[in-house]
């Protein structure tokens, strides 16, 4: 087999594999918008949900899924923040470095049932709270936490030595440094951390399931020990409800609400990445 | 043992990086409010020289410094030294310039504002009066709130060195300020050094000569981490002792083979 004969068959594999991951990411959201556009109106949007979720709106499951994501983000951010920090600025050992580092991608392997359900044991059981959005955003800051703080860091790491030289050189503490010179200058990954963590956060089923979800009746929480209702478990008891027409409708539905969330997230935090990024690296 | 407040001393100082000497034997007393130029070829410690005296090293393992190192009346690599406090007094000027990303005015108070946050309504004039110490004044005072990285590289190392005297260092240590630099840059920066040595002490390092010869007070002479010969600028330049200076000198700043 010659070079060129060679060199055009991987590429032809290579094309194949971005068209195939093209293809499922086209083909999963053209399914969902032609399926619950029909049910996609005012109404759908601003009313609350009346029989089980079979009929109504989304109103309440909505905010749910939002106040569950801003929870978990407005929590699992400052920690995030402070352990990138803590990696880049303050430790100098590198194998301590990749051991925090090796901690906190595992967390990011394990799966979130796993979190579901040691957050049930210990919050819903052990310390007997119940099942409350508050405990649903405690464990969803911890799942969203690695995704914030690769992103901070990665942007941490991308500033050259010499602005820490310098900030060293005018007689600057480690925290002084971090705050007035590195932060300023990698705050786009902060941000962008932060967008990522909360699609993440919005598309998240399994940990909440038994921790913050209530599938029906709930409306605004009224303290910190209420559950609320949200997107992902309405999708799944719509769905499971598969005879009756107007809720599977409704399903797809929530599911195109839920998607749209995500994907102007993930839009804003990649139009922050290259204009902030490009900004920082004048 | 106490020194006098002005004393910059090393004392059979060794320095090793993971265990392989960098700078070994070194003692020497600098002159205050001159300006001494510590000459040798690349690789010849001239750099660590410098950093050691503001203990810049610090962050980078494997480094340990040996013996005494005397700035302002104080051991700096005593157990207890306000390191913070002795990098206020030992200003450094990198070999190429850094900028920060935000406005020739927030550049200039950068130092001064982390040092003196009670002190806000100084600012202004604080900026103005090291810019003009700088000579950048004029080239910049109508364009303060701008961007700092659109000034030319020659500006920005003025800038540089502005922003680092506002922190009012006692001590300025240069490394090869002017290696990166047009020639008509480094001429207003070599102006800038001369005026500078009235109320400071001034440590240069470089590999050329010429700059030497124009500005030096005193040579140090560096070679393989240890000091060939020392002495006033004059005798250095007129009557090399050593053999390896002589090619140096001659060689126009290469190393000597």
């Amino acid at each position: 087999m010659n070079r060129k004969m060679r060199d055009n068959i991987l590429r032809g594999i290579i094309y194949l594999t971005a068209f195939a991951g093209m293809f499922m990411m086209v083909a999963v959201l053209w399914e969902v918008i032609q399926r619950g556009w029909p049910a996609l109106s005012l109404e759908f949007l601003l009313q609350p949900s009346s029989n089980f979720g079979a009929e109504g709106g989304l109103l309440y499951q909505t905010l749910g899924t939002i106040i569950l994501m801003a929870g978990a983000v407005l929590i699992g951010f400052p920690v995030a923040l402070g352990s990138a920090l803590f990696q880049t600025e303050y430790v100098r050992s590198e194998q301590v470095k990749t051991f925090f580092r090796a901690i906190i991608f595992s967390l990011n392997a394990v799966p979130t049932i796993l979190f579901g359900l040691a957050g049930y044991l210990f919050f819903g059981v052990y310390l007997a709270t119940g099942v409350s959005w508050l405990t649903g955003a405690l464990i969803l800051a911890i799942m969203i936490l690695p995704t914030i703080q690769a992103s901070i860091q990665s942007a941490i790491e991308c500033l050259p030595e010499k602005y820490r030289e310098v900030g060293m050189a005018l007689g600057l503490t480690p925290w002084a440094l971090a705050r007035r010179v590195v932060l300023p200058q990698c705050w786009y990954g902060a941000v962008t951390g932060a967008l990522l963590g909360l699609a993440r956060a919005a598309g998240e089923t399994a940990a909440i399931m038994f921790t913050a979800a209530a599938f029906s009746g709930a409306t605004w929480p009224r303290s910190f020990a209420d559950p609320v209702p949200t997107l992902q478990t309405h999708i799944l008891v719509l769905a499971q409800d598969s005879a009756d027409a107007v809720s599977q409708t409704n399903a797809w539905g929530a599911a195109l609400v839920l998607l749209m969330i995500v994907f102007i997230l993930i839009l804003t935090s990649l139009v922050v990445r290259s204009r902030f990024s490009m900004e920082a690296q004048r | 043992m106490k020194k006098s407040e002005e004393n910059l001393e090393f004392i059979n100082v060794e320095i090793t990086y993971n265990g392989k000497p960098v700078l070994r034997d070194l003692s020497y007393n600098f002159c205050k409010s001159a300006v001494t130029c510590i000459l040798g070829p690349s690789g010849s410690g001239k750099t660590t020289l410098l950093r050691s005296l503001s203990r810049l090293n610090d962050r980078i393992r494997g480094f340990k410094v040996r013996g005494e190192v005397w700035v302002a009346g104080e051991e700096i690599y005593f157990n207890g030294v306000d390191v913070y406090h002795l990098r206020r007094k030992v200003g450094m000027i990198f070999q190429s310039p850094c900028i920060f990303p935000a406005s020739v005015y927030e550049n200039v108070i950068f130092g001064f504002k982390y040092h003196h946050p009670e002190r806000k309504k100084e600012y202004p004039k604080i900026a103005e009066r090291y810019l003009k110490e700088a000579y950048l004044w004029d080239e910049v005072k109508d364009r303060l709130h701008k961007p700092a990285q659109n000034l030319s590289q020659g500006q920005q190392q003025r800038l540089s060195i502005a922003r680092t005297l506002a922190v009012e260092p006692e001590v300025l240590l240069m490394d090869e300020p002017t290696a990166s630099l047009d020639p008509v840059s480094s001429d207003a920066i070599e102006k800038l050094i001369f005026s500078l040595k009235e109320k400071r002490t001034i440590l240069l390092a470089t590999h050329n000569i010429a700059q030497a010869r124009r500005i030096a007070d005193d040579i140090i002479f560096l070679y393989d981490g240890s000091i060939w010969e020392k002495g006033k600028a004059s005798d250095f330049f007129e009557r090399p002792v050593k053999e390896e200076t002589r090619i140096f000198l001659e060689g126009g700043g290469s190393s000597p083979t």
